[in-house]
């Protein structure tokens, strides 16, 4: 492992990968500052290009980058206008802008740096030390465990995002999706009504960008002149410098935020919003003055910042183990391996070595690049935010996503898809429908179904050994647990809400924090 | 909409409009909910045509030990059990939002202020991917960030020409060179003859 790792630094200290990292840590950065694009569309926008130059090793390295960048991006919006760049920074307006609007706006980017960072190492320390073993774990799985394995991460999905049944409903949609096109093993066409371009099935990056960049732009467009007076309003920064009460209150934060961050960016679906919300509510719980939060405690800030930093790391495990994607980013990422033709899951350390320890040390490097080039150039950022007309960037990001949607295969039959899906997640997110389920679907479908088949082709059609071993009735245990939860859930709190719902349930309900 | 707040710099700034509109608000109190009931609807009709369209799989004519259409079979179980339940929540949010409580979804990131600007952007995005085939990219992105930006910014003609130009150009024959042909329509730049590269 400590060989690999080495390996892979060395690798990476080339001056074209440390280019690469140092563009996808801007880049990153750039487009969580900026309205209009998240990391699973700017990856997906990047996709061509670097499939263009054909080197994995720099496009990976540059996407990681862009992954840990967005999320520090976010922040900086988060605490100076009160706008979070990504969803995963909601939390963070709360205290964040409240500390900015009684002056401290250099110590809240400076608490959310810094907890970023430590949050991202830690996460990408443990994506080390775990990596190894639970390869090893890994290769005893056989179809019928990596099938049991993928319904539990789509229980998972459905059952803690939040809104289960729209939810099971945007994961089936994806699943239905990866449906569409020849059949693996007849070669049988499948939904494509004659349309060839559809035999390939569904292209991800053209579904990606519609779902995350068009739909986005949508919304841009229907809120464009309120977006343009909040970022011509941003606050001055003033310093900074953290007091030594700021380390002190931040340090439990930090720590105890990159834990939470890290178990959620592991299990499919939870991700960085999540866990920035449950750390918010941790730090609130353990805090003594819990009434100050909210009005720009600075506790408030540094958990969920290093929470959403430490998600992002969790992310990578089940990804580059298991070849399981665990967000619509990830979703994208594993996109990208098949692109290139890699092979996902626990052979990826075997037979890519190089490709996924130097990404590894990408990890590192662009958590400390992040922190030391950050923190100084916030400056720069916010005279970006005010400088880019925002009508400006919207028609930028269409034009961008248009041709680069139209260079995967050189046609337009993708843009148009692109665009459907964009129309398309515009009525889906305004009904609250959560669109990462689509994604994770229509990447994880094909494969749970090829899973699902070799498992049966392998016992002669005998259905029993998707329950054969004991880790596979384990898997599919919890998969039925979870899968049912969200409805033990709804009962034991409706049973315990009846007897007393007339004199108490009102106020009890009203009084409640959303966190 | 406040027309004395217009800015030089850009677009002309409103104010958001209340997302909670009063159930005695005519049309506009209804727009909302029915969304929500034509998205109800249309979710599970789509759940239908999905199991529709798998009933008529044709499977081949040599026995598999696991059928083509089974895997999309069990799919679209989920399918449809997404599309009831998510329906009865829609349905549920609609009739709260009709008493004047509107859904979480609807504020916020996903809040449209303002309609008519989402039709125009809508509309012009729509027109520039459609026509862009017949017209050529250069012409058709051009026209489209030259128009749109306008609509929002109509002070800023030049800037909004010179980066629509800049921008369809540069996007062209950066994907040249990368070996994309992208459609060349009324505007023909073969870059690729061109240049020794």
């Amino acid at each position: 492992m400590t060989e690999d790792l080495i390996n892979g630094f060395a690798t990476l200290f080339t001056p074209t990968y440390i280019l690469l990292s140092l563009l996808g840590v801007v880049l990153g950065t750039l487009i969580g500052v900026l309205p209009g694009l998240g990391p699973a569309a700017t990856i997906s926008l990047l996709l061509p290009i670097t499939f263009a130059t054909g080197d994995p090793i720099g496009a990976f390295v540059m996407f990681g980058g862009v992954f840990y960048g967005a999320m520090y991006g976010g922040s900086i919006t988060s605490i100076l206008i009160n706008t979070p760049g990504e969803t995963a920074s909601v939390i963070t307006t709360l205290d964040g802008y409240q500390m900015t609007k009684k002056g401290r706006a250099g110590a809240a980017l400076a608490t959310a740096a810094i907890g970023s960072f430590i949050a991202g190492t830690l996460a990408t320390v443990a994506l080390t030390m775990l990596a190894e073993p639970l390869v090893g774990v890994a290769l005893k799985f056989g179809p019928a465990e990596y099938f049991a394995l993928m319904l539990m991460s789509l229980s998972i999905v459905v059952t803690l995002g939040g809104q289960p049944f729209k939810a099971l409903f945007s994961l089936s949609l994806g699943l239905a999706l990866g449906t569409i096109g020849a059949d693996f093993q007849t070669g049988q066409a499948r939904f494509t009504f004659g349309e060839p371009h559809l035999m390939d099935g569904i292209e991800v990056v053209a579904c990606a960008i519609g779902l995350f960049a068009i739909s986005e732009v949508l919304f841009g467009f229907g809120q464009l002149r309120m977006m343009a007076s909040e970022a011509t309003h941003v606050a001055p920064i003033g310093s900074l410098r953290m007091s030594k009460a700021d380390w002190k209150s931040s340090a439990g934060p930090w720590v105890r935020g990159s834990v939470l961050g890290f178990i959620a960016g592991v299990l499919p679906g939870v991700g960085a919003t999540i866990a920035s919300f449950v750390s918010y509510g941790v730090e609130k719980l353990l805090s003594k003055e819990p009434e100050t939060f909210g009005k720009g405690n600075i506790r408030g800030v540094a958990g969920p910042e290093a929470a959403n930093n430490g998600a992002m790391g969790g992310h990578m495990v089940p990804l580059l183990i298991l070849g399981i994607p665990s967000s619509a980013t990830t979703a994208v990422l594993l996109a990208a391996f098949q692109g290139y033709g890699i092979r996902t899951g626990p052979l990826l350390f075997q037979e890519n070595s190089e490709l996924v320890w130097t990404l590894i040390a990408s990890l590192y490097v662009g958590n400390l690049m992040l922190l030391v080039l950050n923190l100084p150039l916030v400056g720069i950022w916010v005279r970006l935010l005010r400088a880019v007309p925002v009508e400006l960037l919207f028609v930028g990001v269409v034009v961008v996503s248009v041709v680069g949607v139209y260079s995967i295969s050189n046609n337009v039959f993708n843009v148009f898809i692109m665009l459907a899906f964009g129309v398309c997640g515009f009525l889906l997110r305004r009904s609250s429908f959560p669109l990462a389920p689509i994604i994770l679907g229509l990447v994880l479908g094909p494969l749970i179904e090829m899973q699902f088949r070799q498992a049966l082709v392998i016992s002669g059609g005998d259905w029993s050994i998707l329950v054969a071993s004991g880790l596979a009735k384990s898997l599919l245990l919890a998969t039925v647990v979870l899968a049912l939860l969200p409805l033990v859930v709804r009962l034991v709190r409706s049973r315990k809400s009846a007897p007393s719902a007339v004199p108490v349930g009102a106020g009890a309900e009203g009084g409640k924090e959303e966190v | 909409m406040t027309h004395d707040q217009l800015v030089g710099d850009g677009p002309e700034v409103v104010e958001p409009e209340p997302n909670s509109l009063p159930a005695s608000d005519g049309r506009e109190s209804l727009a909302g909910p029915v969304s929500f009931w034509l998205m109800a609807l249309g979710v599970v009709l789509l759940s239908i045509g999905y199991l529709w369209q798998v009933l008529t799989v044709p499977e081949p004519p040599r026995t598999l030990q696991v059928p083509v259409g089974a895997y999309p079979t069990l799919v679209a179980g989920f399918l449809i059990g997404g599309a009831v339940t998510s329906s009865v929540v829609l349905v549920r949010e609609a009739r709260r939002w009709r008493c004047g409580e509107a859904p979480e979804s609807t504020r916020g990131e996903n809040q449209v202020t303002s309609p008519r600007d989402l039709a125009v952007g809508g509309t012009g995005m729509i027109g520039f991917i459609v026509l862009m085939p017949s017209l050529g990219y250069v012409f058709c992105a051009a026209a489209f960030v030259i128009c749109v930006a306008t609509y929002f910014a109509p002070k800023k003609v030049v800037r909004n020409v010179v980066v629509g130009v800049v921008l369809a150009l540069s996007t062209y024959a950066l994907f040249d060179y990368l070996g994309v042909r992208l459609p060349q329509g009324i505007v023909p730049l073969p870059l690729h003859e061109i240049l020794p590269y």
